[in-house]
């Protein structure tokens, strides 16, 4: 289902039957049909091609947001779980502190300061899914700390710097798959959200959210601009959750705890 | 048990202290100067004007005070004023806090009311085509977008069958908004409920009780419904701050004269002092119903209780 | 194979296990744990069942109490309780059965005692229950048992949580939860193994206090060669889910007759450090490793860590049998030996 999602997005100029920004006067609100498979939206667009579009937008946030969420995230978790017991507890505590706070009105927080617009939004999604990463981090370092190769490495006398890389994150990796996997479907469905209130992509985007948003106002006459694209996100938010839970029950199903 | 509670309030005030400073540092995020971008609105202000919104709002301070001016007025109950109506802050969001709390608490109340006893079900049922069908169901839950699962909701039950308001302020046009909450969060603590359950389930001393001979039923409703129930406290003080943020859309999807509905006004208005205000209460009202939810946690314990 | 047991004439017969077995589900295929298991256990008698992890003790006593875990089902065999077959009757059945007529101690006390309900709960729970008392009648029984197995303040305790005790003072409570109704049969799953080398002793010494004034048969679970020589009476070796030697304890400790029971007593001297240090220290004097129940060799599951082992061990399961001194073994080379 995520290849997929990946093979469309990359491929969306290829299989849209039209170009995403094309107004049609005459064709406005059409009804589903052979010429506008999912219908067409208020301006005549055809929704079809705008959610295989749109699909490129929805990865491209995803993988913002992850991958600012892991970057900061890890190397967060990685240091408090390595620093001594001082530096590493305030770290700890300050995260457990963000974490407390729905990731949505820490991303609605920064959003309402920095200004409307989709790159912000990714900023903002991205810095709010930080603990729930930073937390794993810590927990599987300072397990990992504590395994005698370790403190084997410490005693040939390896770096700091160099057992982290070198020893630590290999550790790391596996169990952080899982949980980028299902951040990613976290980071969507926040990013969908900001832009649905208007926070994240601004018009003419072909965002799913956003299209959601507009398409609301002509809910009555023409529910087909709302059920498509809240359909993709549906699909693509459970693609990778499912995609997350699979990779979590091959490789130990213990370790990561679920909390989105 | 006077240990733990006061180390528990001691970290809900220290986490109302850190997040206190991070709303007030929040302005320094707005790009350019915060004042001028206030005053955007004010096509031509006069420097006096300028001098007064920065006074107003501490910035003529040195930073490290402008904290220490923040708190002074909002532990006196002084928020601010909106920039737009010039009403008091602290008027506008307490006017619409009962909403908003009327709206998550019953949306909590569904969610934990249909959750809890699927995941029990589904944990006892463990491995048959109930339990897969509840689980399958739950991904759906948590993969489905609030606002979206609203607006289906509205279209069937307002618009083709025309049983209940779209929006509005009394009891039934609280129902769809509230369903919606319940809905999502519903699949959140059902397979919470589920694991925890399930972890129980597996525990020596259930084995011991049938090793008793005790029924089936005592089995279940004895031995593992109170540890299991316990740890459930700890989910829905989890679920719950998850469920705000939804709120906070839920609010916009409907309509909901809430919080949520303001606080979106408000960032469209760029009324940074009511954005303000609207996070802090966000904050305290999340930490402090954490700390209830913990503070019976260890009253349901007799782990932590009896010391 | 039956007739080679012995049986005491002399003491009522309290359980009889004969040819049970046991498989487990793994993916598709069925997996044998237990192959043919038999013995007997009588009135006032403490059996000790011996052998290394995963030799099949635990899984013996569970399939005795019916309480199996998903996955692994009887296939064969009978578990006569006072010639009752528990193995034929139906969960509601054997639900009355368990606790009442026959019990079990389980080896982790620090997890077996529910955590949320008072000492007194649950050890009332089972009298209520079985003996269809009244609350008020069962509490001053409880008292009375918790006296029994030596806890100090009894009254005290039934209010408190098992968080409150100490692990000795759990096994006590287990073990009174164990008695509360007068059981035939009391089966101890490795009832000292958790505890400090200084509390075992206490427990054990419970236990035989139990035996000497209920007359309870006890089915005793445990890989430590010591318990076995300071409580049982007899003793059935398993290995590898079969059993290969039963014997009185003293004939056991002084002449084994199963190569593998020489390879466990051979380590020995160094068990009464070692005790707590579970099995695989003893089992350093036996090369090699057991067999993972997969692969299991043909013919005598023991024949590639034997020193003795012939052509026939490899092909042929032996049968256990009498050898002509009256011992029973399952062991080709020492019946034609004997």
């Amino acid at each position: 289902m995520v290849l997929l999602l990946v093979l469309l997005a990359i491929f969306a100029p290829l299989l849209a039957p039209y170009p995403p920004d094309q107004i049609g006067v005459a064709s406005r609100l059409a009804v589903p049909g052979p010429g506008h498979w999912l219908g067409t939206d208020e301006f005549g667009r055809d929704i079809l091609s705008r959610i295989m579009y749109g699909s490129r937008l929805t990865l491209y946030v995803g993988l913002v947001a992850v991958g600012i969420g892991l970057t900061c995230g890890i190397s967060i978790g990685a240091i408090a779980a390595y620093a001594g017991r001082w530096l590493g507890g305030l770290l700890m505590r300050a995260i457990d502190l963000l974490y407390t706070f729905p990731d949505v009105l820490i991303a609605l927080g920064l959003v309402a300061f920095l200004g409307p617009s989709l790159t912000n939004a990714m900023i903002a999604v991205g810095i709010s899914v930080v603990p729930y990463y930073a937390r794993v981090t810590y927990a599987i370092v300072l397990a990992e700390r504590q395994k005698t190769y370790v403190e084997a490495a410490q005693v040939v006398g390896a770096g700091h710097a160099r057992i982290i890389v070198r020893h630590l994150l290999p550790n790391v990796v596996p169990p952080m798959i899982v949980v980028a996997s299902l951040g990613f479907s976290a980071a969507v469905l926040s990013a969908a959200a900001l832009s649905f209130l208007g926070l994240g992509a601004q018009p003419p985007a072909a965002e799913w959210g956003l299209m959601l948003a507009t398409g609301r106002n002509y809910i009555e006459r023409a529910p087909w601009v709302v059920i498509a694209p809240g359909m993709a996100i549906f699909i693509a938010v459970m693609a990778f959750n499912i995609l997350g839970d699979g990779i979590r029950d091959l490789l130990d199903p213990r370790q990561v705890e679920r909390t989105f | 048990m006077g240990r733990f509670l006061l180390r528990r309030v001691l970290t809900a005030l220290a986490t109302l202290v850190v997040s206190s400073f991070a709303v007030c540092m929040l302005i320094h995020l707005i790009p350019g100067d915060p004042v001028m971008m206030m005053m955007a609105q004010n096509s031509s202000p006069t420097p006096e004007q300028i001098a007064r919104m920065r006074h107003a709002l501490g910035l003529d301070l040195p930073f490290w005070l402008q904290y220490f001016h923040y708190m002074g007025h909002v532990l006196r109950g002084d928020l601010g004023r909106s920039i737009f109506g010039s009403e008091p802050v602290a008027t506008l969001l307490l006017e619409r806090l009962p909403n908003t709390f009327a709206l998550a608490f019953t949306g909590l109340v569904l969610a934990a009311g249909m959750g809890m006893p699927l995941g029990f079900l589904a944990a006892y049922k463990k491995g048959t085509w109930a339990d897969s069908l509840l689980m399958m169901l739950a991904v759906c839950g948590v993969s489905i977008p609030n606002f979206w699962l609203g607006l289906l909701l509205v279209l069937l039950f307002s618009l083709v069958l025309g049983w209940l308001p779209v929006a509005g302020e009394n009891w039934a046009s609280m129902i769809l908004p509230a369903v919606t909450l319940g809905l999502t969060y519903m699949a959140i603590i059902a397979r919470m409920t589920r694991s925890s359950m399930i972890e129980v389930l597996n525990e020596d001393y259930i084995r011991t009780a049938r090793a008793k001979g005790m029924p089936e039923r005592i089995v279940l409703f004895r031995h593992a419904l109170k540890p299991a129930l316990i740890s459930v406290v700890t989910i829905i003080a989890v679920v719950f701050g998850y469920l705000m943020g939804g709120v906070i859309v839920v609010e916009n999807v409907f309509s909901w004269n809430g919080l949520g509905r303001l606080a979106l006004q408000a960032i469209n208005y760029r009324d940074y002092p009511l954005i303000q205000g609207f996070i802090l209460l966000f904050a305290t009202i999340i930490v402090v119903i954490s700390l209830l939810l913990d503070v019976t946690y260890a009253w349901l314990d007799p782990r932590v209780s009896v010391e | 194979m039956d007739a080679a047991l012995p049986v005491s004439s002399d003491a009522a017969l309290t359980l009889s296990v004969r040819g049970l077995s046991v498989s487990f589900r793994d993916g598709g295929a069925q997996v044998p744990a237990l192959e043919d298991v038999s013995f007997d256990l009588h009135a006032g008698e403490v059996l000790a069942l011996v052998g290394e992890s995963g030799s099949g003790k635990s899984l013996t006593a569970l399939a005795i109490m019916g309480l199996l875990p998903g996955g692994a089902r009887v296939d064969r065999g009978t578990v006569l309780l006072e010639s009752c077959d528990l193995v034929s009757l139906g969960p509601r059945e054997m639900t009355c059965i368990r606790g009442d007529r026959m019990s079990m101690i389980f080896q982790e006390p620090m997890t077996s005692l529910n955590p949320v309900l008072t000492i007194g709960r649950q050890l009332t729970e089972g009298l209520e229950i079985h003996l269809g008392i009244a609350v008020a009648t069962a509490s001053a029984r409880a008292v009375e048992l918790l006296r029994l197995v030596g806890i100090p303040s009894p009254e005290r305790r039934m209010r408190e949580y098992p968080h409150q005790l100490s692990g000795g003072m759990r096994q006590r409570v287990m073990i009174a939860m164990a008695i509360a109704c007068d059981p035939k049969l009391i089966i101890a799953d490795e009832p000292t193994t958790a505890l400090d080398v200084s509390i075992q002793a206490q427990i054990i010494a419970v236990l035989a206090e139990i035996r000497a004034r209920l007359g309870t048969a006890i089915l005793l679970i445990t890989h430590d060669l010591g318990v076995v020589a300071e409580m049982a009476d007899r003793v059935a070796v398993l290995y590898s889910g079969r059993v290969v030697e039963v014997a009185e304890a003293e004939a056991l400790f002084d002449a084994p007759r199963h190569p593998y029971t020489q390879g466990l007593l051979s380590a020995m001297p160094r068990l009464d450090w070692l005790a707590a240090e579970g099995p695989r220290t003893r089992l350093a004097e036996i090369a090699g490793v057991v067999p993972s129940l997969r692969d299991r060799p043909d013919g005598c599951s023991f024949w590639p860590r034997c020193p003795l082992a012939t052509e026939q061990c490899r092909r042929e399961v032996p049968p256990l049998i009498s050898t002509s001194d009256g011992r029973v073994a399952a062991c080709w080379v020492r019946q034609v030996a004997a």
